[in-house]
C-alpha cells in the first residue's frame, strides 16, 4: 500500500505582513494595519533594555525625597490608588505645578516619578505628584475624575504648600499627558472650582484623540467604549474658555506621538486659544522627561518659562 | 601592556546610557582608555541598532549620528536594523556580528585581550570560544539596581561593573544627569 502522502500545500501563506483592508481600522487612525499603529504607541517594547529607564526613575526619586521635604500618601480620591505626593515650596505664595505620571493608564505609580519636583523646586514652585487607580481595574474616565480630585486638593490646600491657589499648573506625560489634555479641556465650574483654576497646563507626549488607542493593543487594557473614546480625547472637547497650552514632544519619537501633538495645536488654536509646540531635539519619549530633575534643562526651563508667560 | 581590542554592544550601551540620563554625545576612545589604563588599544568596534525609519524617523537618524562620531573617533561602526514582529521591536546581527569579529580578531591574534562591553547573555559562548583560543576576556557593563549583576560575568577572566560617573566624564554634549539638590 503506497503511503498516504500528506500536503501542507494548505498551510502556506504568504510571507509577510497581512493586509486586512480599510474596514479593520477605524474612522481617524491612519495606519494600514493595527500592528502598525501598535508599534508606534509600544514605547517599552521598543527598547532593546528598559530596565535603566525603570533603574533612573526609582534612583532619582528616591533622592529627590530625600533631599526635600515632603508629605507622602495624601488621600484625595475614593479609591486607594488616589492620593498625591506633595513638596511644599520654600516660599510662601509660591506657584503650585501639579505632576502627572504616564503608563499607558495601566502601569506605573507616583512613586516613580517624584524625581519631576526636583526641576520645579529649583524654580521655587510646590509640587503635586498626582496618581490614580489602573485600568483594567478602573477605566479612563475614573482616571480623569482623579486627576480633577489633585487639581481640586491643590486649590483647597495651596496654602498648606506655601502655594497660591491662584497659579495653579499642570504638567502630564504620555498617558499624563492625555490627563493633562482633559484637564486643559475641563469645565471646572462643574466641579465646584473657578473656571480658570488652572492659568496654563503642558501636556508631554500625549494623546489627545483616543481612537488610535482603542485600534491599538492597549485596547486590551484601557477598554474604550464608543462613547469614552471620544469623551476622553480631548480633541473633541475643546471649550470656549480654556487655559493656555504648551504641547510638548521629544524629537526622537515615534510619528503617532507628532501627529496627535499636532492635531491637538492646530484644534486648540482654530478655538482661538494660545497653544505652543515644543519639540525638544536628540530626546525621546523618556529621556526628556528625565530632564525635569534638572532644573536647568531644556525640558523645564521650557515649562516654566511658558508658565511664567501664561 | 596588553593590547585590547574593544567590542561594544551599542545598542544596550546606548539604552544604558540614555536610559540613565547620559549623553550619547561622548568621547568614547577617552572612555575605553579610562576602564583600560595603561593598556594598548587596538581597534573599538562599535555594533549598534538601527530604529526603524517608518515608525521612529529622527531616532533613525540619530542612531546613524551617533555611530558617525564614533567612526570619526577612529572606531570601527556597524548598525543593523531593527526588526519589527507584530508591534515588537528586535534588534537582529548585533550577537552574531560582535561574537564573530570577535572569535576572528581572536584567532588571527589581533589582540590579547578582548574587551567586551555588554550584558547580553548570548555572547557567553563566543567568550569561551575567544579564551579557548588563549586570549583573555574582560567584561565591563551597567549595572542596575533593578537588573544587577551580569549574566556574562562569571564567563570572563576579569569583569566590573561600569559606574556612570565615568560615563558622564567622557560626555562631549546633551543631557546632565547629575542633578543639583
Amino acid at each position: 500500500m503506497d503511503k498516504q502522502r500528506l500536503s501542507v500545500a494548505h498551510l502556506l501563506r504568504p510571507v509577510g505582513r497581512r493586509t486586512l483592508g480599510p474596514a479593520m481600522i477605524a474612522e481617524g487612525v491612519p495606519y494600514d494595519h493595527p500592528d502598525e499603529l501598535s508599534t508606534h504607541l509600544d514605547l517599552a517594547r521598543s527598547y532593546d533594555d528598559l530596565q535603566p529607564y525603570l533603574n533612573f526613575t526609582i534612583v532619582q526619586s528616591r533622592a529627590t525625597l530625600a533631599a526635600h521635604r515632603n508629605i507622602q500618601d495624601i488621600r484625595i480620591g475614593s479609591r486607594n490608588e488616589e492620593r498625591v505626593d506633595v513638596f511644599p515650596a520654600k516660599s510662601a505664595k509660591a506657584p503650585i505645578v501639579i505632576f502627572v505620571h504616564g503608563g499607558w493608564w495601566h502601569k506605573m505609580t507616583r512613586k516613580s516619578w517624584n524625581y519631576v519636583a526636583n526641576g520645579f523646586l529649583g524654580h521655587g514652585y510646590a509640587v503635586v505628584v498626582s496618581d490614580y487607580a489602573l485600568c483594567p481595574k478602573v477605566r479612563i474616565p475614573d482616571i480623569s475624575n482623579a486627576t480633577r480630585g489633585a487639581v481640586a486638593w491643590a486649590y483647597e490646600h495651596a496654602a498648606e504648600i506655601n502655594g497660591d491657589k491662584e497659579r495653579i499648573f499642570l504638567v502630564g506625560h504620555s498617558a499624563g499627558g492625555q490627563q493633562a489634555g482633559m484637564m486643559a479641556v475641563t469645565d471646572w465650574a462643574a466641579y465646584g472650582l473657578p473656571a480658570d483654576v488652572l492659568k496654563g497646563v503642558a501636556p508631554m507626549s500625549g494623546i489627545f484623540d483616543m481612537r488610535p488607542i482603542k485600534a491599538s493593543y492597549l485596547q486590551t487594557y484601557v477598554q474604550l467604549n464608543g462613547e469614552t473614546v471620544l469623551s476622553e480625547s480631548a480633541l473633541f472637547q475643546i471649550p470656549d474658555v480654556a487655559p493656555p497650552i504648551q504641547v510638548m514632544v521629544g524629537q526622537e519619537e515615534s510619528g503617532e506621538f507628532h501627529r496627535q501633538a499636532r492635531l491637538f495645536v492646530e484644534a486648540y488654536r482654530a478655538k482661538g486659544h494660545r497653544a505652543e509646540h515644543v519639540t525638544t531635539p536628540f530626546e525621546d519619549h523618556s529621556t526628556y522627561t528625565y530632564a525635569l530633575g534638572n532644573p536647568e534643562s531644556p525640558s523645564c526651563t521650557a515649562i516654566v518659562e511658558f508658565f511664567r508667560s501664561c | 601592556m596588553s593590547r585590547i581590542n574593544a567590542y561594544i554592544d551599542g545598542s544596550l550601551f546606548l539604552n544604558g546610557t540614555r536610559g540613565q540620563g547620559m549623553s550619547m554625545d561622548m568621547d568614547l576612545l577617552g572612555l575605553v582608555k579610562s576602564l583600560v589604563p595603561g593598556d594598548e588599544i587596538g581597534t573599538i568596534y562599535y555594533f549598534g541598532a538601527l530604529s526603524p525609519q517608518g515608525v521612529y524617523p529622527d531616532r533613525h537618524d540619530h542612531d546613524k549620528l551617533i555611530a558617525e562620531r564614533f567612526a570619526l573617533q577612529g572606531a570601527v561602526t556597524r548598525l543593523f536594523p531593527v526588526e519589527v514582529r507584530a508591534h515588537i521591536t528586535f534588534p537582529k546581527g548585533i550577537e552574531a556580528a560582535l561574537s564573530t569579529q570577535m572569535v576572528l580578531d581572536a584567532a588571527t591574534d589581533a589582540f590579547d585581550t578582548a574587551l567586551v562591553i555588554s550584558k547580553r547573555a548570548e555572547l557567553a559562548d563566543p567568550i569561551q570560544a575567544v579564551k579557548k583560543l588563549g586570549k583573555s576576556v574582560t567584561v565591563i557593563f551597567y549595572e542596575y539596581e533593578v537588573d544587577p549583576g551580569n549574566p556574562l560575568a562569571g564567563c570572563a577572566d576579569t569583569y566590573a561593573a561600569l559606574p556612570a560617573t565615568m560615563v558622564i566624564e567622557h560626555r562631549k554634549g546633551g543631557p546632565w544627569p547629575i542633578f543639583p539638590y
